[in-house]
């Protein structure tokens, strides 16, 4: 009985971290690559001013 | 009505204070829209901050409080401080909504939306979002719960069964929550309609496979998107809704296994409980039901059209993955699902740049096929049995002594 109950929690658990491993691996990696691509854009902010 | 200039409209996106109401409010907007959709409160916060950055509001001056149902935004600057919120009562998933707020943001910065736009199509999203009509839910979450019939090793005859058993329990649903009962209800009766119907199929039909049938047939109704939700929240530290979501797919569970116990009140002891769903050889039907699984629940989960197929391979590409490591190399099912979901998300995270679109809404309905949702019933089940098992204890006891 208690045995489904533990197996259900552990494999969630598994499955959850599992989907989340790209993120906590790589955080540090995607975390710098969306800021660039903000910084990039912002710095086209001003290209048309004038315009 | 007034014309701005680009530089005007810059000034607007450059000082925190100019607007700042609207741009409070346009962040709850998003918050709320992802919040209801079934994002997780780190992407949540996320697409708030990076929205913010689009609006010229320093994520110094931001303190954003996520729960299940409210989304708090305070702007602190030296003396002056601002706090709204909004509730986020309803919930229902939706991976199309949460890749057009992502999509959005990023076309803001690109193309150089003015705030009044932004706000705008920020606003409209509700409206323009397509949603799949009640029928095609229906018949995905019977193909969905059938997929998983075939995927336990049932045949043909259980696929049939199960797709019309699940249709009844969704129609069950669907129908008593039309007629205002309240939603744990319908689902309690979701789930006794689509038991009674199997039992029904079970009982006058000599058919071995069609145990598969009593497995499988509410499977549709096992919430997978809170259930992982949850646990990605707490282990990030956002317990509070990480928590929340838990006792809300416990309350969805437990009202399943209600309404599944009262059908199966006159079989004390359903063969459900005894049946083997670890994996034991590699097969081509496991193949077929993990896609079918898949594809189709991503259907319930609101996914676009166009990622359905990849959508159905991530599935492919787990099960088979976890199966392999179970089969082959004796693997526990927790430590293969783990290599398998981890396989399949590492991958995905590259296909998203592929297919323009956000890595979470093709890497969790992908991992859905992997959901244990018959051991959560089955645990609840022989909680509701408990006496039984205590008294078949005691006969043996009484047996051997």
């Amino acid at each position: 009985m208690v045995q489904n109950g533990v197996t259900g929690i552990l494999t969630i658990v598994s499955i959850a971290v599992g989907v989340a491993i790209p993120n906590v691996l790589a955080q540090k990696y995607l975390k710098a690559r969306k800021e660039r691509r903000i910084q990039q854009y912002l710095a086209t902010r001003h290209i048309n001013d004038g315009q | 009505m007034k014309q701005f200039t680009l530089e005007e409209k810059n000034e607007v996106l450059e000082n925190p204070f100019i607007h700042i109401h609207r741009k409070l409010d346009v962040l709850l907007n998003i918050g709320k829209l992802l919040m209801e959709c079934g994002a997780d409160t780190n992407r949540i916060i996320e697409e708030m901050l990076k929205a913010a950055t689009f609006m010229g509001i320093p994520h110094d001056y931001l303190n954003i409080h996520i729960s299940y149902t409210t989304i708090m935004v305070n702007l602190l600057h030296k003396e002056r401080s601002i706090t709204v919120f909004r509730k986020t009562p309803v919930h229902v998933p939706n991976m199309a909504m949460i890749n057009a707020v992502s999509k959005l943001t990023w076309r803001a910065f690109e193309r150089h939306y003015s705030l009044t736009t932004y706000e705008q199509l920020i606003s409209k999203l509700d409206s323009t979002i397509p949603v799949y009509p009640d029928w095609i839910k229906g018949i995905a979450c019977a193909l969905g719960s059938a997929g998983l019939a075939f995927l336990y090793s049932g045949d043909m005859i259980a696929f049939i069964v199960t797709v019309i058993c699940s249709l009844i329990g969704y129609f069950g649903r669907t129908l008593s929550v039309r007629f205002g009962c309240n939603e744990y209800v319908g689902i309690a009766i979701g789930g006794f309609a689509a038991m009674v119907s199997a039992y029904g199929f079970y009982s006058h039909i000599e058919q071995d496979s069609l145990v598969y049938v009593l497995v499988c047939c509410t499977l549709f109704m096992i919430p997978g998107v809170p259930l992982i939700n949850s646990v990605i929240d707490t282990i990030n530290n956002h317990i509070l809704s990480g928590i929340t979501r838990a006792i809300r797919t416990i309350l969805i569970v437990g009202s399943m296994t209600l309404g599944m116990a009262m059908a199966l009140y006159f079989s004390p002891m359903p063969a459900f409980s005894f049946v083997d769903i670890k994996p034991h050889v590699l097969s081509i039907e496991q193949i077929i039901g993990s896609f079918t699984a898949a594809a189709s629940f991503a259907v319930l989960f609101n996914a676009p059209v166009r990622l359905l197929v990849s959508i159905g391979i991530g599935g492919v590409l787990c099960v088979f993955t976890r199966n392999l490591l179970a089969v082959e190399f004796g693997f526990s099912i927790p430590g293969a699902t783990f290599v398998g979901a981890a396989v399949m998300s590492v991958i995905y995270v590259k296909v998203s740049t592929w297919l323009k679109t956000s890595s979470t809404i093709i890497i969790v309905p992908s991992a859905i096929a992997l959901m244990p949702g018959i051991l959560y019933y089955r645990f609840l089940f022989d909680i509701l049995h408990i006496t039984h098992y205590q008294s078949l204890a005691y006969f043996i006891w009484s047996k051997t002594v």
